[in-house]
């Protein structure tokens, strides 16, 4: 059985009385895509730093590579890739010498190192503007070479703090493919922590945290149906706002609002929709078709984070 | 792992010297160079007549690199903080001692570098003038001075400056040390220098045994702080910075 990318016992980090991460087991194979996923204040920045060995755990233990990050430091960040949420740029050196900078830090070879960053550059279209001064890109640009930065010396590991919240949807894209190309077919380990649902579900596994506990994990479409809801798209016309107060009030009835032409009617696993349905014609509107979807990873999460279950859950 | 060491801590250094490039603009580096050279020379000037002032000139031609040192060092170090580059320069495989013994490297050469900028005018305009530093066999005074005191003078302000910065909790507060650091030593040196010749120092020989005590005990106060300073240089403390 190969050694997990990162491994955590009973991680737990305390701040005074306020405990940050509560006691998390994670185990992250080697050449996935693994998403943390959680809200602001979850815990997920203090997770990345524990594993960084940028700050001591209060108890348990974690293991990066194989290496433990309580006395290993210095082999684990040898192997590591990072962007954390402010970019570390150099703002007053320029994109080339930026990443120049931290290629020697990585002891990449002359020849290597300039081929290296060319390849980087061009490939997210930044060489053109190679030496400018950093401080006169826009946030977005930033956030791209930082990322160029963390992949400049083909690390084993790369974690992300996230990583797609300064880009626009086509970088956005475009990292997500990398990304996974890294970590399928380079067979580095990308662990990346976001707060949107939609960008977690395209991780191979994800754990989701809340309060600094580990609240679930698993796959996307395993943990798309812990929130024990079902989504029902209702297309046609006359959904006014009393209708939908009307249906939200129903005890089987999670949530429902209008989406352009469609009312979507969340529901619990076990409720009949045809109820649903009848009272939506009772009340007037028109309606041109039913669908009953997958609730979704976003809808999922939500109900996990609202449940705040107890227990840990695995999928 | 030594010449990792040196590789990394060069690469540092080079990194600092790129970024100072760009941090004031031609015409802030103009006014630099402009002032420290008018500093020199009025200094060489204003102090030539005193009979303390071969071995005052000297001091006042250091301070303003001193001065300027002490506060490269804390921007340098402290500096990371508040630009947000520490933690990412630490998540990378650079050495904790490396980090620190780079910008040693950079602000120290940045330093004599302006020593020697401060030093030529005046320097100039004395031997044209055949006045004060270079009176009565006073050139001995000079030259001890810069080389034998003024250099391991300006590495402890930056070691000083670096230490600093290590153990205070805001940058401002490390620039304010900083900077007090580096005048107390200049007005330090100045006492001393009225208090030798108010003795009846002022001889090239006695001079001479005056510069060897002041280099040999400078020198150990800095192989102490650069112990010291690595000893302290390690990652937690590094991110407690500022």
């Amino acid at each position: 059985m190969p050694t997990p990318a990162v491994l955590t016992a009973q991680l737990t980090r305390t701040f005074g009385s306020q405990t940050v991460i509560d006691h998390i087991d994670l185990d992250v194979p080697t050449g996935a895509v693994y998403g943390v996923l959680g809200p602001m204040g979850a815990g997920k920045t203090t997770l990345v730093r524990l594993l960084l060995g940028l700050a001591p755990p209060t108890s348990g233990a974690a293991w990066l590579l194989g290496f433990d990050v309580r006395t290993d430091g210095d082999a684990i960040r040898a192997r590591t890739g990072v962007v954390l949420q402010s970019p570390g740029l150099y703002e007053n050196l320029t994109a080339i010498e930026n990443l120049e900078l931290y290629a020697r830090i990585w002891h990449l070879p002359a020849v290597d190192r300039t081929a290296r960053i060319r390849d980087l550059l061009q490939h997210l279209d930044l060489w053109p503007r190679r030496h400018e001064r950093v401080a006169e890109w826009s946030p977005t640009m930033k956030h791209k070479l930082a990322i160029l930065r963390a992949l400049v010396h083909r690390p084993a590991l790369l974690i992300l703090d996230e990583p797609a919240a300064g880009l626009d949807v086509q970088d956005q894209e475009l990292l997500r493919s990398d990304l996974n190309r890294l970590a399928h077919q380079d067979g580095a380990t990308v662990l990346i922590t976001t707060r949107d649902p939609n960008e977690a579900a395209l991780c191979d596994e994800i754990a989701i945290l809340h309060q600094g506990r580990l609240l679930a994990r698993g796959t996307p479409k395993s943990l798309a149906q812990i929130g024990n809801v079902i989504r029902v798209v209702i297309k046609g016309a006359g959904f006014t706002a009393d209708l939908v107060r009307l249906v939200e009030s129903r005890h089987d009835v999670c949530r429902a609002f209008v989406d352009q032409n469609c009312l979507i009617v969340e529901i619990s696993c076990g409720t009949a929709c045809a109820s649903i349905i009848n009272l939506v014609v009772e009340s007037g509107a028109d309606i041109e078709s039913v669908e009953q979807v997958d609730s979704g990873l976003a809808t999922a999460y939500r109900s996990i984070l609202e449940h705040s279950y107890d227990a840990k859950h695995d999928f | 792992m030594m010449p990792s060491m040196i590789f990394d801590s060069w690469t540092m250094a080079v990194k600092e010297w790129r970024e100072w490039r760009f941090v004031r603009s031609r015409f802030g580096w103009s006014f630099l160079v402009i002032l420290i050279m008018a500093w020199s020379l009025i200094a060489a000037l204003l102090l030539s007549y005193l009979e303390a002032g071969p071995l005052i000139i000297p001091i006042v031609w250091a301070a303003l690199p001193f001065v300027l040192s002490a506060v490269m060092i804390t921007d340098s170090i402290a500096g990371e903080r508040e630009r947000q580059t520490l933690e990412t320069l630490l998540a990378s495989r650079l050495p904790d001692r490396a980090f620190v013994l780079g910008k040693i490297i950079a602000v120290t050469l940045f330093g004599w570098g302006l020593l020697l900028l401060g030093m030529l005018p005046g320097l100039l305009q004395q031997a044209w003038a055949q006045a004060g530093v270079f009176a009565d066999g006073h050139s001995l005074a000079v030259v001890g001075w810069l080389v034998s005191v003024s250099a391991p003078s300006l590495v402890l302000v930056v070691l000083a400056g670096a230490l600093i910065s290590l153990y205070t909790p805001s940058a401002r507060f490390a620039f304010l040390l900083s900077i007090a650091f580096a005048g107390a030593m200049a007005l330090g040196a100045t006492g001393l220098a009225v208090w030798w010749v108010a003795q009846g120092g002022g001889n090239p020989q006695s001079l001479s045994t005056l510069f060897a005590v002041l280099t040999l005990s400078i020198t150990i106060v800095d192989a102490c702080l650069l112990g010291w300073l690595l000893l302290s240089a390690h990652r937690d403390r590094l991110l407690a910075i500022g």
